[in-house]
């Protein structure tokens, strides 16, 4: 063939989509399989979705047509359902079912039929019985096709009839405005069809000449081979023989062997020392790769994914690939202590592979925690580390990063003293603190043991915590009760509380604090008292004012077939779930809802074993809510028990 | 392998649910542009495509590859 066909082969499954995502940079145009047994699937949906929010232009193949139950009048429905006036026939079989063999194609008026399993093609007359339906299927792509210019506009109106070529043209342009879905015949495991879908998309489709690319700067870099080389990876691998391997696409001018390319962001400079043109594990060496082009090469220092490597001066960065959020989280650790680091490193090398798993060490939950797109994407990182990298390891249920504040107005106070032999000790601080709440304006007017108390602000700190919320910290000291350069150590003493509350050990947040009194001893008095008296003070103050768990909630996003509907519903209901919407798209049934972290824990896997694995969703964390009583009560229980046990 | 100038250049993400048959096309494929002279097949563990252990034990893709035909 005169021209270079790159395909990317992309998982099927929800929990690898990462696949699809990378690829989605680089590919200007997609083919989605739709197998004739099933019609649109979810899975179908769910990449038509991703493509057309990554702006990639997609045509249509309707595979397995050989199979016993392969269903075209359903397949017809189900398209029409899920993407409505878009889908247009180019091509319908003749006998689909186990002796499928052919097809007619309007586009080129012929009936193709082959003669065996090998792609072996004879070009035909359209059978007599299959006129009127060929007639009638070319002008509605003729129909199709002139919607989208102009001139062929004009030209149908005049004629009623368009040119191969013109039709060819008319679609183009639609399939690129995403507006129009060819939909073409197949049977890809006795290759029928194959070379045809080929055909069509490198004389339809749009070659890489038309793409700009985004830098990080917002400028656009058209992919031109008169231009400086850059290069953009889009996927590493470790593969036997080779070791570390880059995939790129070269995003403009030319690439060559040998050449010297700089990381723009880092510094780092390289040696393009091999290049290759890649099908698989099959590696052929290359010259050269030009603009558009897709390869591979190996031995990069730091050649990882969503790297750009420029000519020098040129200072190109693309923006990097937009992963999807996380779905699934889970605790992991070594099972022997010993192979903590091992652990370490072998995850790292697997989330650069695949920037879908996400590796975290939470200083907050002291616990490693591994997320991804679903559980059997953790399984299958699970299957490398035991099987690839020799490292035993444990999966277990995450912690939840719970916040505490507080929801009224409380003041404490707490004398630090020791003076028994030796330096002494003294500090004495007296603390308010109340809870910031959004659209509640800003008092400093309390009563105080009784007493109605207008605090005099000397001076105040405003903190937006590195957990979300704030600390705003105010010395309304007076006569000189404590000396301003206790107050640091008084802030001090309250952020160590702050970043382990004094209910579950877990942040605080949106608390406001007035220290208002205290006492000091000429001799005695230092820091750490400080630290000590404010810390207690808080400590004190914060559990009588009306202390709260918070818990994070994620805003969840069903999709599910409607016969599913019922069971999701149910099952979201028990799991805390506050239903926000309802709606239907494309077929399919949508589920909006709140719903706490803490519920969500595996909840991939219940949706697919609910529905067959026929449903997907999505989550991004909403926010921080309080948790209700009972939970709150139990979560107190489990602190005192972990408490007591340490 | 020559060079390919950039206009004669397609580049083709496959797409679609689990066994909707990307990894047979894509097979295909490379079988009409002539790089590999016998299909394999995903049943049989030996497409171009899912080339690692884990996918041929699994029999289907878990990486995304990138081929050409």
């Amino acid at each position: 063939m005169d021209t270079k066909f790159n395909i990317i082969d992309t998982p099927g499954a929800d929990d690898f989509v990462g696949g699809a995502v990378s690829a989605f940079k680089v590919c200007e145009n997609g083919i989605l399989v739709i197998n004739a047994q099933q019609g649109v699937e979810v899975g179908t949906e769910i990449f038509a979705r991703y493509a057309e929010q990554y702006k990639v232009p997609v045509i249509i193949a309707v595979n397995q047509l050989d199979s016993e139950k392969a269903d075209w009048d359903t397949v017809q429905a189900s398209l029409k359902e899920a993407f409505g006036s878009k889908p247009i026939v180019v091509q319908f079989p003749v006998n689909p079912g186990t002796s499928f063999d052919g097809f007619v194609d309007v586009l080129k008026m012929k009936y193709y039929h082959f003669k065996d399993d090998n792609g072996t093609r004879e070009d035909l007359e359209i059978p007599a019985n299959l006129q009127d339906e060929a007639e009638l299927l070319r002008q509605a792509l003729i129909e199709k096709a002139a919607e989208y210019d102009d001139t062929l506009m004009e030209k149908f109106f005049e004629s009623g009839a368009l040119t191969e070529d013109e039709i060819r043209k008319g679609l183009g342009i639609g399939i690129r405005q995403g507006e129009v879905l060819p939909v073409f015949c197949l049977s890809a495991k006795k290759d029928i069809g194959v070379k045809r879908l080929m055909e069509f998309t490198i004389r339809t489709s749009a070659s890489p000449e038309i793409t700009k690319s985004l830098t990080k700067e917002g400028n656009e870099v058209e992919c031109k081979q008169n231009a400086p080389t850059s290069l953009f990876i889009y996927k590493t691998d470790v593969e036997p023989h080779l070791g570390e391997v880059s995939y790129f696409k070269v995003m403009s001018g030319e690439l060559d062997e040998g050449m010297d390319l700089e990381d723009a962001e880092t510094g780092n400079r390289e040696r393009i020392s091999t290049i290759y043109a890649v099908a698989g594990s099959k590696k052929e060496k290359v010259s050269d790769l030009n603009a558009g082009d897709i390869g591979c090469t190996v031995k990069l220092r730091a050649g990882k994914t969503n790297v750009t490597l420029s000519q020098p001066g040129t200072g190109i960065s693309y923006e990097n690939i937009k992963f999807p959020a996380s779905k699934y989280r889970t605790a992991i650790k070594a099972k022997v202590q010993a192979d903590e680091t091992k652990l370490g490193e072998a995850l790292a090398k697997i989330s650069a592979q695949d920037p879908t798993i996400v590796v975290d060490y939470s200083k907050e939950l002291k616990q490693t925690i591994l997320s991804g797109q679903g559980e059997q994407h953790i399984n299958v990182v699970k299957w490398r580390l035991q099987n690839e990298f020799k490292v035993e390891i444990e999966l277990f249920p995450p912690k939840i990063p719970y916040r505490e504040t507080i929801t009224k107005t409380a003041n404490a106070e707490y004398r630090h003293k020791k003076q028994s032999g030796g330096a002494g000790q003294f500090g004495e601080v007296h603390l308010l603190v109340c809870p910031i709440v959004e659209g509640v304006p800003f008092t400093n007017k309390f009563k105080i043991d009784g007493k109605d108390m207008v605090l005099n602000v000397k001076s105040q700190e405003s903190y937006n915590l590195d957990w979300g919320g704030k600390l705003e910290f105010y010395n309304c000291i007076v006569g000189g009760a404590i000396d301003a350069r206790f107050m640091p150590a008084i802030l001090k003493g309250v952020m160590d509380k702050m970043t382990e509350g004094p209910l579950t050990g877990s942040y605080a947040r949106d608390i406001r604090v007035f220290v208002y009194d205290g006492k000091m001893h000429p001799v005695d008095s230092n820091e750490i008292s400080f630290v000590l008296a404010a810390r207690n003070a808080f400590k004190e103050a914060f559990r009588n004012a009306g202390p709260k768990i918070m818990e994070p909630i994620y805003n969840l996003e069903v999709l599910t077939p409607s016969e599913y509907m019922g069971s999701c519903m149910s099952d979201l209901q028990n799991r805390r779930a506050i239903i926000e919407g309802m709606g239907s798209d494309k077929g399919f049934e949508i589920i909006k809802a709140r719903v706490p972290l803490a519920e969500l824990y595996r909840y991939s896997t219940a949706l697919s074993s609910l529905t067959s694995g026929s449903a997907t969703f999505t989550m991004t964390f909403a926010d921080y809510q309080p948790v209700p009583g009972d939970v709150q009560t139990k979560l107190l229980a489990d602190y005192a028990a972990q408490e007591a046990e340490e | 392998m020559k060079s390919y100038s950039t206009k004669d250049i397609r580049n083709v993400v496959l797409l679609g649910s689990t066994k909707s048959g990307k990894t047979t096309l894509a097979e295909a494929m490379l079988y009409e542009g002539k790089v590999i002279d016998r299909r394999g097949t995903v049943e049989s563990k030996n497409t171009v495509s899912d080339n690692t252990e884990i996918e041929q034990m699994n029999q289907r893709s878990i990486f995304s590859t990138p081929l050409y035909a």
